[in-house]
């Protein structure tokens, strides 16, 4: 029974003029630029399944724009999110802060498989599958023009994944659907996969390196997971404890949500960094084995997984078995050894 | 993909040195040189390149990218005027507009002395790093 539930809630830094939306994913809009400011996702990992909910709000400004979010692997549903999930969670672990999200854009690609088209409220949601050319040609063929790094990180995530969904939010069919400025539309994907992991490295989408990138993670496991990277400049472990019943009570009442498991541990993660040094994502060990993947962190495979709570108390027991046991043998060698004259 | 992309890019390498140093050397053929330069994630291979001064160029640019590219070569000042510039489409001599994974050639002829650059201004291109430089040195 695995268990993990994590969360992407970016602050806002600069809300622009021109964002319409936000979600957890590089924002693209018309004319290239990119104004992605906070981002709300959970992506939930239960039972070989992952669960990510993402969400975007109407901030009013007209025009199309659109979010590209890498996947690992093939959701078999895209569906309408609860309305209360990413809120309840937020207000697990810091004060209610107002709501301010990004907008979806589309890649355009040479022979990009659309996998999965779905209207939700002014969204368009559509999962491709390609490489990160084809998912680009695709992208620019549906009218959006990517930011330069954008051939560089699509191949980032294809290399890993060829999945991505692609949301589209059209503000002005959002304003005749008479969807209010700051209202959100969460939306819930579900992927069967063995390996979850939150990209991060798409939130610099655009971004100048100097820029920061702000994003909360939260991971919701049956044990306590061990994660990769950590320990990095603009990581910090903000919580790390058992999730409070409450909490998954309230979770499991939202819709959607009723996979939630009746324990598990909540870890809470505040991301800070510039985004030119923002070029990993977060890999999630819940399997207990104590080593997340380094290629799920975009990582170098060379790279040594930070070891978890759990390993690092295993290796000092050893470590105390080991010198508990010299010792005894030193004490029982001295003792039968003929002294030295 | 990338292993097509490094070949390019070192088949561009071995153009630009190639076609180039036939540029500065005494024994020119008939025509231009050629030199080819790969597009990929947005940074031009081979990033600096050597010309004979008044040299005349043939630059084929191949974009291996999914998004539209630009190839403009010129002194610092055609750069910045480009940087704020609103063509959409270019092709005077020496500058070429590439839609996604397209290739498309510009013939240039070099100054006798200067200080040469190519880059792209679409939006946040050049200053994402999208520019070479471009040396005459009649040792080219």
């Amino acid at each position: 029974m695995r268990r993990l539930l994590v969360f992407t809630i970016a602050p806002v830094l600069v809300l622009l003029l021109a964002a319409p939306a936000w979600a957890c994913g590089g924002l693209i809009g018309p004319n290239g630029t990119v104004s992605l400011g906070r981002t709300t996702t959970l992506a939930g990992y239960h039972d070989g399944v992952e669960h990510y909910v993402t969400s975007f709000t109407f901030e009013g400004a007209g025009g199309a724009f659109g979010s590209l979010i890498p996947l690992p692997g093939v959701p078999t549903s895209v569906e309408r999110g609860g309305d209360w999930t990413l809120q309840r969670l937020v207000r697990e672990t810091r004060p209610p802060v107002r709501a301010l999200e990004a907008s979806a854009s589309h890649a355009v690609a040479a022979p990009a498989e659309v996998l999965l088209e779905k209207r939700i409220d002014a969204l368009d949601v559509t999962v491709l599958k390609g490489g990160g050319a084809s998912v680009g040609e695709w992208a620019t063929q549906n009218g959006f023009r990517l930011p330069p790094d954008a051939p560089e990180v699509l191949d980032f995530y294809a290399s890993r994944s060829p999945v991505f969904l692609a949301a589209r939010f059209d503000a002005d069919a959002a304003r005749r659907q008479g969807i209010v400025q700051g209202q959100g539309t969460p939306i819930h994907v579900t992927i069967p996969t063995a390996n979850p992991w939150v990209p991060l490295r798409i939130l610099a989408l655009g971004k100048k390196v100097t820029e920061p990138v702000q994003a909360d993670v939260y991971l919701l496991t049956d044990n306590r997971p061990t994660l990769l990277p950590t320990g990095r400049t603009g990581v910090e472990l903000a919580h790390d404890a058992a999730a409070s019943d409450q909490l998954l009570s309230d979770l499991r009442s939202d819709k959607g949500m009723q996979w939630v498991p009746r324990s598990m541990w909540l870890t809470y993660l505040r991301l800070f960094v510039p985004a030119g040094l923002l070029t990993y994502d977060l890999a999630v060990d819940a399997h207990g084995t104590g080593r997340p993947s380094p290629v799920a962190a975009g990582l170098p495979s060379i790279a040594v997984p930070h070891p978890s709570p759990t390993a690092t108390r295993t290796v000092v027991f050893v470590v105390a078995v080991v010198l508990v046991v010299l010792g005894v043998g030193g004490l029982v060698a001295r003792r039968t050894s003929p002294r030295a004259a | 993909m990338r292993l097509a992309a490094v070949a390019g890019a070192l088949a561009s390498a071995v153009a630009a040195t190639v076609g180039l140093t036939a540029c500065g050397g005494g024994a020119q053929a008939a025509g231009p040189k050629t030199v080819v330069i790969t597009i990929h994630h947005s940074r031009f291979a081979p990033s600096a390149v050597r010309v004979a001064p008044g040299g005349t160029v043939r630059f084929v640019v191949r974009n291996t990218d999914p998004i539209d590219h630009e190839f403009i070569v010129g002194d610092q000042a055609t750069q910045d005027r480009h940087e704020v510039g609103t063509d959409a489409l270019h092709r005077e001599p020496g500058a070429v507009s590439l839609a996604p994974e397209a290739t498309a050639e510009t013939v240039y002829t070099f100054p006798r002395t200067g200080t040469m650059i190519y880059g792209c201004h679409l939006p946040g291109h050049y200053a994402y790093g999208m520019r070479g430089t471009i040396t005459l040195t009649t040792s080219a």
